[in-house]
């Protein structure tokens, strides 16, 4: 019994000793050095992205002057100074702002839909789409911006009432990462 | 005296009938002046809409620079100002949705957010849109009918004024009763604008194209 013992504690010294030679290379000389590889692995920081957009627009009423023949001139029996049909607007009135202060870019897409019975009028943008980088490095003041302008194209009937709906805008906002899913 | 008492007994008749008349007359001056009143302010408050009610998990947003201006609104127009993320996830398909909307206080706008999925990409998952049969005979049996521009609405907030952010959404079941399965959809927030102060809708809608994510 004491045998056994004794040889099992001899174990565990023996164990024991053979320890600090798994933590480093040993010195085995005096003034000798030992190397030890520092490793690293990269995993990136948690930066989720925030999508924060401003959007403004004009009153968008527009008004709609029928073409005209013109002024009748008894002499020549004919209409002098005839005009086209035409959309106009107040300054700015069919202004789009879009500003991103997003940390990841944006692509802002416009779009018009004619409402019910309004079919043959048309509405295009300065531009039907934008990218906008992200307002990394930017201040609030000069983040990035683009403004659009609608114009609009067709007739209105005259039966229309005072500022009758006529269509709506659709402003789509797309992030850089679900453009490239 | 037998006359005396008749005179009296007529008189208090007569004085009742008075008093019940001077009480009509009276009752129906202040019916009339009421509604008259009513009409009038009604009138005063000029183009008001019908309110939306605001979405009772709507909450203020602690925002820490609150001192930020407003959004210039232009004449006529408005402004709203959306920060979000486009990432929503739901344990269920008729579950609650977990989501990031907020509205800061500096939009004169507020929003309503719906949750929709096109026809298209519930057609590829599903093998169907979930609408009823008479719906579907009405819509996708149109001439004209789109399967990418036509969306079923999953989920729509109530207001959420100006100030105010939501992050959570109920997702219902389709009409047909389909509830989502697990899996991860093409969706879209589309958000109506409200004037803060007439309840006008705006002529001007958003839309955001989202990642939904169904966990069971």
């Amino acid at each position: 019994m004491k045998k056994t013992i004794s040889i099992l504690l001899v174990l565990v010294l023996a164990l024991c000793a053979s320890i600090p030679a798994f933590a480093a290379d040993t010195i085995t000389t005096e003034g000798g050095s030992a190397t030890k590889d520092v490793k690293a692995t990269y995993q990136p920081g948690d930066t989720p992205t925030i999508y924060s957009v401003d959007i403004t627009w004009g009153s968008m009423e527009f008004t709609y002057t029928d073409a005209s023949k013109g002024t009748w001139d008894p002499e020549t029996h004919q209409y002098k100074g005839a005009t086209e049909a035409t959309w106009s607007c107040e300054n700015d009135a069919n202004k789009i702002t879009v500003t991103n202060h997003s940390n990841t870019g944006i692509v802002a897409v416009l779009g018009y839909t004619s409402g019910e019975g309004f079919s043959e009028i048309n509405g295009n943008f300065s531009k039907d789409s934008y990218t906008l980088r992200s307002a990394e490095g930017t201040t609030r003041g000069n983040a990035p911006r683009h403004d659009f302008y609608l114009t609009l194209s067709g007739s209105l009937n005259e039966s229309a009432l005072e500022n009758t709906v006529i269509g709506t805008v659709t402003i789509t906002i797309y992030g850089f990462d679900s453009l490239t899913d | 005296m037998e006359n005396d008492n008749k005179k009296k007994s007529i008189d208090k008749k007569l004085m009742i009938i008075i008093i019940v008349l001077c009480f009509i007359t009276f009752s129906s001056t202040v019916v009339t002046a009421t509604l008259l009143i009513k009409n009038s302010m009604q009138k005063d408050k000029g183009n008001v809409y019908p309110v939306v009610s605001q979405d009772p998990d709507a909450e203020p947003i602690e925002e820490e620079g609150s001192s930020e201006e407003p959004l210039t609104n232009p004449d006529g127009g408005g402004a709203v100002s959306l920060i979000y993320s486009n990432q929503a996830t739901a344990s269920e398909g008729d579950g609650i949705a977990t989501i990031l909307f907020q509205n800061p206080s500096k939009s004169n706008q507020s929003i309503v957010i719906q949750l929709q999925i096109t026809d298209k990409e519930l057609i590829e998952k599903l093998g169907k849109t979930g609408r009823t049969d008479k719906e579907k005979a009405k819509i996708e049996g149109a001439e004209d009918y789109d399967s990418e521009k036509n969306r079923m609405i999953i989920a729509e907030s109530g207001l959420i004024p100006p100030g105010h952010k939501l992050t959570t959404l109920e997702l219902k079941a389709l009409p047909d009763g389909t509830v989502l399965p697990k899996g991860n959809y093409n969706a879209v927030f589309y958000i109506l604008a409200y004037d803060k102060d007439t309840n006008e809708r705006a002529v001007v809608n958003m839309q955001i194209p989202i990642s939904l994510t169904i966990l069971e």
